[in-house]
């Protein structure tokens, strides 16, 4: 535009000094003109000016009713066609009966830009083309919803051993089954969609490392095995402060599985009478390197004011707060719970807890605790159904977010966010029951479900990338810098060019798991899924990514795609010429001039 | 002369037709040996190659039957033609006077007399001895047992590359021969990896190309069996105990490409499993009127149920400790199916003695037909129960009932005994009156002791296992030690069978409320508190010499017991959690000096899991070295624990054969998950996030 506006600029003070030079060479020469002769010649400038104008810079094409039909995957191979419309087939689609083949949106609507309105047939637009199609008003009508896998959710990074859960959405699939498979092949969790088609579906990680899940889809004409990624990460130090009133079972177990979990636990059990067990003290210094705390009632109500000051300092500053409900919620612990974001109210009655079993059979349980070490403390040999019937306190917490359910989907576990910490109850009054029943490994998904949530967060470097990357397609990681580096799957290293948004492209050409390492401990595992996975997926993506943008103002214009077509300037540089040689005969001519 | 031509003719017709006789046995087994051998196209033609050619024989055999024969057959068979009979066939033109002279007399001699049979004598015996030769021949053909199919071996699967001059398996075949009482036939297989019933014998059959020296069948595991050669196969015979893993070696292959595992799976017998059809309960009653018991089992084997089962049948009749026992063995022949008989039976009751109030069990013992030691098994006892007469009414109750009336009916004997005394006393001296009541009051107290022991009261010698007969419990308490405020229990008598009620009583002190630890529940206690007490009122009118002042209470008592008896419910009192409140200001005021206060030892580090599993899982990740040395050692080592060994050691031999081969490396890591441990799941921190996550969080309020 800058170009334009200077030319026209130039052009303007060139209208002004030909007519000053005009006044001026009248005035010298003495000549007497009649008024209409400097009329004409004044009034010609401007219209020589413009035409120069209009050749350097020939106006946009004046737009018809043309429309454009753009094909893609799956589209149909004949297009039915409605007056004054033209048909592209972009590279996805396939044989197309007299279709203009283009090689991408973008240049279909560089070659058509008489066209005003585009249609899309078929299922939708790839990746590539949205960007472009995002300032186009464009027609779509999409097909039904395919049938089959549509959406799948893999886990974030795990801990060792944790519990992790895969979801998934099965699309026309009311007698559909969905089974989680573990890398040896064996059926972790079986599930069938609900009504509106998702499926959530558990597992259980094992060390650190990348295994790959497989998610099985069964059911007529839903048969597809799709590849979960599973990252276990190394977990972070976590260091763990218990407070309890008395000694007890839960205070026991709850030791137990943290030590086996690497979790550096600090201590302090009242034995009665100013006797206690441990040494741990609550001064802030050691608050700040807590990550999450654990008290009991008791041991709660028995807090100095300055120990609860600085407990709620520290939560606020970042350390998580567990409050184990085992009675009634007094007066002074529900306001000093409230002061940490939490209301607590009620606490004297109880309910029985149903854990649903974990695992849809016996093989399927054994699969998910895998094999124990014979002499474990944490027994986990627990029949699938014979789970211990568990106590907790029912609690009133209007403002809390529920964390772990039972069977009946009654909360066991309460948590809200305070300052940069959290607060969290455990309601469960009996969960050490589950250990000494044989279902240690239950208990400890319940606690490290709790912890991870509650726990301090950990300041590490993360880069963001899709979910699902397929190879041979570009995906985008953000936060990332340029001195961090992508390794594929052969072990060959490339470096990442980021752009100002802090974001790198990377085209994975083949499929398999790539890590992305860098300074600041950033090593993070992806995986990328073959070429021909996923289809009903991208399919899925596809339509509704398309459906998304036709969805947009109509009032759009292709004009504003940035790719204007312009007609030729060839006719305004022969009509310049035209005027200008007029302009110079008339000039020269002694029309209109009197005679001295 | 056309007679010439003619007995020539003859002559000739008859030796092809000798020859062709004689032959043609050779061409038709030649054919069939063929046929059976090669194919019936074969034999085809051979039969018709061989047929011409006999054919060809004939004729050309035929041919010595000429002029020459003819001349010097006629001169043997006929003296009078002088060894002129040349003549005859001479030309005329050729002959002098003299011959042809002679030739005339020759001539009319022949036609004069009928010229004997000149052909050659039908060869009878050697046709003959051909015709049954062949026909032996034939039949062994014809009977001979069909060729083992697959005379071709199938081709070998060991893939890898041919190289020249290096033995390469090239033909392969597995014949299974499962152990003779399965009744299975052999079966021959075309891969070398079979799952084979237990105890089979397994034989190969292998060809290589180059034919090496030697050749083995190599089992990692320990076991190799070298190879026989028969002509350009190689043979070895084996019996599958266990599974197993094995390899085709031969001398002169490179010993860093060994050849991929195979494996045989090794299905064991199940044991035979008994159902059993009727009674349809285990416990069943006799009905009235019933005079014989019908049983039926169904027992199903995956090879074969032993045609004979025995039927063990236990009568155990009598009352209480008189119960006599009797065991007897019945033996049931089965029907249907070998896999799956059916084994049923009418016991007679009165013949098995079945008379009085008592069980009779029965219970059914059958074999499988494993050999060389069937697996045995025994079904579940079937009782046959013919309940006593008095205890019609079954269950619990009754028997408790049963038990109590021996101390419950003694009430009502001090009644009518105090009756009694009261009917007679005009007649008793007032002395005799009183010891007389005084025994009536005895026999009260007793009855009130043994009552108190269902209260747990411990007071005059209550929880004893000693029956009331005597007054000598109190006199039998020990003199207590002072201190030991337990010392004053009566000695725990010794364990008698079946008195498993008082455990609590022999190996603890119970410290609770004695009234809490009885087996009565609140109501009836309450009820048998009072009766004691009324009994407690009857005593002391009874021993005061007054038995009218002491029928009321005695019927009181009476009638509570009577309720006590009513009562169904016994259940054990459940302590611990409802606690009486804590008085708190009576806690912990004692003196705590000296108490220190205990660090809490650390806890034992959680048990590492085995390290070779999960270092060769990372390592597999990779391309690096997959530690495949500790990983066989780890799997030699814990074998006997995973579920399936042979799987994870192929896998890891796969690996080792081509380090370079991907999805054999997925394969293995795949497997490993399935012996990796779990660890206990740990806490997974969430992230920080950037500064505006952070500034966003503590504006939350």
């Amino acid at each position: 535009m800058t170009a334009e506006r200077g030319v026209a600029l130039i052009l303007v003070l060139a209208v002004v000094l030909a007519w000053g030079r005009l006044g001026w060479w009248h005035a010298r020469s003495g000549v007497r003109a009649r008024w209409w002769r400097v009329a004409a010649l004044a009034g010609a400038q401007p219209v020589c000016a413009a035409l120069l104008f209009l050749a350097l810079f020939p106006p946009p094409a004046a737009r018809g009713d043309a429309g454009l039909v753009v094909a893609t995957e799956g589209a149909p191979r004949i297009v039915v066609l409605r007056p004054g419309e033209q048909l592209v087939a972009l590279p996805e689609a396939g044989p197309i009966a007299g279709a203009e083949r283009a090689p991408d949106l973008a240049t279909a609507l560089r070659r058509h830009g008489e066209a005003s309105r585009l249609r899309i047939v078929g299922g939708g637009l790839a990746a590539r083309d949205r960007e472009v199609a995002a300032d186009v008003a464009l027609h779509y009508e999409p097909g039904p919803e395919p049938r089959g896998l549509v959406g799948l959710y893999p886990p974030a990074p795990v801990v060792p051993g944790a519990a992790f859960t895969v979801g998934a959405r099965v699309a026309g699939g009311a007698a559909a089954r969905v089974d989680l498979l573990d890398p040896a092949g064996r059926v972790v969790d079986t599930a069938r969609p609900a009504a509106d088609g998702s499926v959530l579906l558990g597992g259980t990680a094992r060390t650190p490392g990348a295994a790959l899940f497989t998610l099985r889809v069964r059911g007529t004409g839903l048969e597809e095995d799709a590849g979960v990624p599973v990252v276990t990460e190394a977990p972070p130090a976590t260091r763990l402060l218990i407070l309890a009133g008395a000694p007890g079972p839960e205070v026991k177990f709850l030791r137990r599985w943290a030590t086996d979990a690497g979790i550096v636990t600090g201590l302090r059990i009242a034995a009665g009478g100013g006797v206690r067990l441990g040494e741990a003290s609550l001064d802030p210094g050691t608050l700040a390197r807590t990550d999450v705390a654990i008290f009991d009632m008791r041991a709660w109500s028995a807090l100095s004011s300055a120990e609860r000051q600085a407990v709620a300092a520290a939560v606020r500053g970042g350390m998580g707060a567990v409050l184990r409900v085992d009675g009634a919620v007094t007066g002074s612990v529900r306001a000093d719970w409230r002061a940490l974001s939490l209301d607590l109210a009620g606490g004297e009655a109880v309910a029985p807890v149903a854990l649903a079993p974990a695992a849809p059979g016996g093989a399927a349980l054994e699969a998910r605790r895998g094999p124990g070490i014979a002499e474990s403390s944490m027994a986990s040999a627990g029949e699938r159904g014979e789970l211990p019937a568990l106590t907790r306190r029912i609690v009133v917490a209007g403002n809390a977010t529920p964390l772990v359910r039972d069977g009946r989907g009654a909360a066991l576990a309460l948590w809200r966010q305070s300052g940069r910490g959290r607060a969290g109850a455990w309601l469960v009054e009996d969960s050490f029951a589950l250990v000494t029943a044989g279902h240690g490994d239950r208990y400890g998904e319940l606690w490290s479900a709790l912890l991870s949530t509650v726990a301090r967060p950990v300041d590490r470097r993360t880069a963001r990338l899709p979910s699902l990357p397929r190879a041979g397609e570009r995906l985008t990681a953000c936060a990332v810098t340029g001195r961090d580096a992508v390794v594929d799957p052969a072990g060959r290293t490339t470096a990442l060019l980021v752009d100002t948004g802090g974001c790198a492209g990377i085209w994975p050409e083949r499929a398999g798991w790539y890590r992305l390492t860098g300074a600041g401990g950033l090593d993070q595992l992806f995986y990328v899924q073959p070429r021909q996975a996923l289809t009903r997926l991208r399919a899925e993506e596809r339509r509704r990514a398309t459906m998304a943008l036709a969805g947009g103002e109509a009032s759009r214009t292709i004009g504003r795609a940035g790719v204007v077509a312009k007609t030729s300037s060839w006719p305004w540089i022969a009509l310049w010429l035209a005027a200008a040689a007029l302009l110079w005969w008339f000039e020269r001519s002694r029309l209109g001039r009197r005679s001295t | 002369m056309e007679d010439v031509g003619r007995w020539a003719a003859s002559a000739r017709r008859r030796a092809r037709l000798a020859d062709v006789a004689t032959g043609a046995p050779l061409v038709l087994v030649a054919a069939l040996g063929t046929a059976r051998l090669l194919s019936w196209m074969a034999g085809a033609i051979v039969g018709l190659g061989l047929a011409l050619g006999l054919a060809w024989l004939a004729m050309h055999r035929a041919q010595r039957f000429g002029r020459a024969w003819l001349v010097r057959a006629l001169d043997a068979a006929r003296g009078d033609l002088e060894d002129s009979s040349d003549l005859l066939f001479a030309e005329d033109a050729k002959l002098g006077p003299l011959q042809r002279l002679q030739r005339a007399r020759v001539g009319a001699r022949l036609a004069a007399a009928p010229v004997p049979d000149l052909g050659p004598a039908w060869p009878t015996r050697p046709i003959v001895a051909a015709w049954i030769l062949a026909a032996i021949a034939l039949m062994a053909l014809l009977l001979w047992p069909a060729p083992r199919p697959g005379v071709a071996l199938a081709p070998a699967q060991e893939g890898g590359p041919a190289r020249p001059g290096v033995p390469r398996l090239v033909g392969q075949r597995l014949t299974v021969v499962p152990p003779a009482y399965t009744g299975l036939p052999p079966r021959p297989l075309d891969l070398l990896d079979a799952r084979v019933p237990q105890g089979s014998r397994l034989r190969w059959e292998l060809q290589f190309s180059p034919e090496p020296e030697a050749a083995r069948i190599v089992a990692p595991g320990g076991g190799d069996l070298p190879l026989r050669r028969a002509g350009d196969r190689w043979t070895g015979e084996k019996a599958a105990d266990r599974s197993f893993l094995y390899r085709v070696t031969a001398a002169g292959m490179d010993a860093r490409a060994a050849p991929p595992l195979h494996r045989i799976d090794v299905v064991a017998d199940q044991p035979p499993r008994i159902r059993v059809v009727a009674p349809s309960r285990t416990l069943s009653m006799v009905t009235r009127g019933q005079r014989s018991w019908a049983l039926r089992f169904d027992v199903s084997d995956d090879y074969g149920v032993a045609p004979v089962a025995r039927l063990r049948l236990v009568l155990a009749q009598g009352e209480g400790e008189n119960v006599a026992f009797r065991e007897r063995m019945l033996t049931l022949t089965g029907s249907g199916p070998a896999s799956r008989r059916s084994f049923a039976t009418q016991i007679d009751l009165a013949a098995a003695g079945f008379s009085e109030a008592g069980d009779l069990v029965a219970q059914l013992i059958v074999a499988d037909n494993r050999a060389p030691q069937p697996q045995i098994v025994r079904g579940a006892s079937l009782i046959l129960r013919r309940p006593p007469a008095a205890l019609a009414e079954s269950g619990v109750e009754a028997s408790v009932r049963r038990v109590m009336p021996a101390y419950f009916r003694s009430q009502r004997q001090i009644i009518i005994d105090a009756e009694a005394l009261i009917r007679e006393r005009p007649r008793l001296a007032a002395d005799r009156f009183l010891s007389r009541s005084d025994g009536i009051g005895a026999d009260q107290r007793l009855l009130r002791l043994r009552y108190g022991q269902f209260m747990g009261e411990e007071t005059g010698g209550g929880a004893t296992n000693a029956m009331p007969t005597n007054d000598e419990e109190d006199a039998a308490a020990k003199p207590a030690a002072p201190g030991d405020e337990h010392a004053g229990e009566a000695p725990a008598p010794p364990a008698a069978f079946g008195a498993a009620g008082d455990v609590t009583a022999e190996y603890g002190h119970t410290h609770d409320e004695s009234e809490a630890a009885t087996l009565l529940d609140p109501g009836t206690r309450a009820t048998l508190r009072q009766a004691l007490d009324a009994m407690w009122q009857s005593e002391l009118a009874l021993r005061q010499g007054d038995p009218k002042q002491a029928l009321v209470p005695a019927y009181r008592a009476l009638r509570f017991i009577k309720q006590v008896q009513q009562a169904t419910r016994i259940f054990l009192a459940r302590t611990g959690t409802q606690l009486p409140p804590i008085d708190e200001g009576r806690r912990l005021t004692g003196k705590r000096d000296g108490i220190e206060r205990p660090a809490l030892p650390p806890l034992a580090p959680g048990l590492t899991p085995d390290a070779a599993p999960v270092a060769s899982w990372q390592a597999l990740a990779g391309g690096g070295d997959a530690r495949l040395g500790a990983l066989s050692q780890w799997l030699a080592g814990r074998g006997g624990r995973i579920r399936d060994p042979l799987a994870i050691a192929a896998a890891v031999d796969a690996v080792r054969r081509d380090p370079g081969c991907g999805a054999c490396r997925q394969r293995l890591r795949g497997l490993l998950w399935s012996v990796l441990v779990r660890p206990a799941p740990g806490v997974q921190r969430r992230d920080a996030g950037d500064a505006m996550a952070r500034r966003y969080a503590e504006a939350l309020r």
